[in-house]
């Protein structure tokens, strides 16, 4: 019979692997959009250029799946692991900072509005649009160090590394 | 006006720190309304300066507020002298108080 602290192990584990996965793919979009110089002209040229707009949905949609896969499954999940309680999303993000897996809360939550703007500013000013998606590019970077971060948890307190993650999937 | 002496205070004192001390905010919407009820918090930052980036500023203001009056719907315009007024902005300084 399983305990409850190995189930709560064994999904943390596996929603690590899912955000493996989502960062994956975020590179992938991050990386193609990013080889674009995004300004103005470029916002303005897209309903002539489908394959890029398809890039720029790619990249603001995995952007916030992934974002939403680490606070709202992954940070819970591994306090629940780690036998500790988790909260409100804003009380996990504290412990998370609190504990070195988020380097700062203000960070992210700014992260989450530039995505809600890019989400709703796409049709109506192209050139706030392409500023704040140059903005949203530093926040990969960010996700990164999170799953690094509770990838050590993953080694560290259950003796898993990356390659075993796929097993809990 | 439906927000309390400490939530004013927070928004003032997020609002000069992501904005600079001339930058004064202003509170539009719904919440201005005494007889309604909840509702997203709407500022309008006014600026002296031109500002280069809106979008990423207005995304700090929002995160600082957050993080010290807890999870909740901001919303942030800014204007400026010379910015592009739509009508949002024409609105909120009609109808806005100045915290």
């Amino acid at each position: 019979m399983t305990t409850q602290l190995e189930q709560a192990r064994v999904r943390f584990l596996a929603t690590l692997e899912i955000v493996r996965r989502e960062l994956n793919v975020l590179k992938y979009s991050h990386e193609k959009l990013f080889s674009f110089s995004v300004d103005r002209a470029w916002v303005e040229s897209l309903d002539n250029n489908m394959k890029a707009a398809e890039t720029l949905e790619a990249f603001v949609s995995r952007f916030g799946r992934l974002q939403d896969t680490i606070g709202d499954k992954l940070i819970p999940r591994a306090l629940t692991a780690l036998a500790e309680h988790p909260g409100s999303m804003l009380d996990n993000l504290n412990k998370a900072e609190r504990l070195h897996w988020l380097e700062d809360v203000n960070a992210w939550l700014s992260a989450r509005e530039l995505r809600n703007k890019l989400v709703h500013e796409y049709m109506t000013d192209e050139n706030q649009f392409a500023k704040d998606i140059n903005s949203s590019a530093q926040f990969y970077t960010m996700f990164h160090q999170v799953y690094l971060e509770l990838l050590k948890v993953a080694e560290k307190n259950f003796g898993v590394t990356e390659n075993e993650l796929r097993e809990y999937l | 006006m439906r927000l309390t002496e400490h939530q004013q205070k927070v928004i003032r004192k997020a609002t000069k720190d992501v904005f600079g001390s001339s930058a004064t905010v202003r509170l539009f919407g719904s919440r201005v309304d005494d007889s309604l009820r909840g509702g997203d918090i709407d500022l309008l930052v006014e600026c002296l300066e031109p500002i280069e980036d809106a979008g990423q500023m207005s995304a700090k203001l929002v995160a600082q507020i957050q993080t010290r009056l807890g999870d909740q719907k901001i919303d942030v315009i800014c204007t400026w002298p010379g910015s592009k007024r739509l009508s949002v902005h024409r609105s909120a300084i009609e109808t806005g108080i100045v915290l």
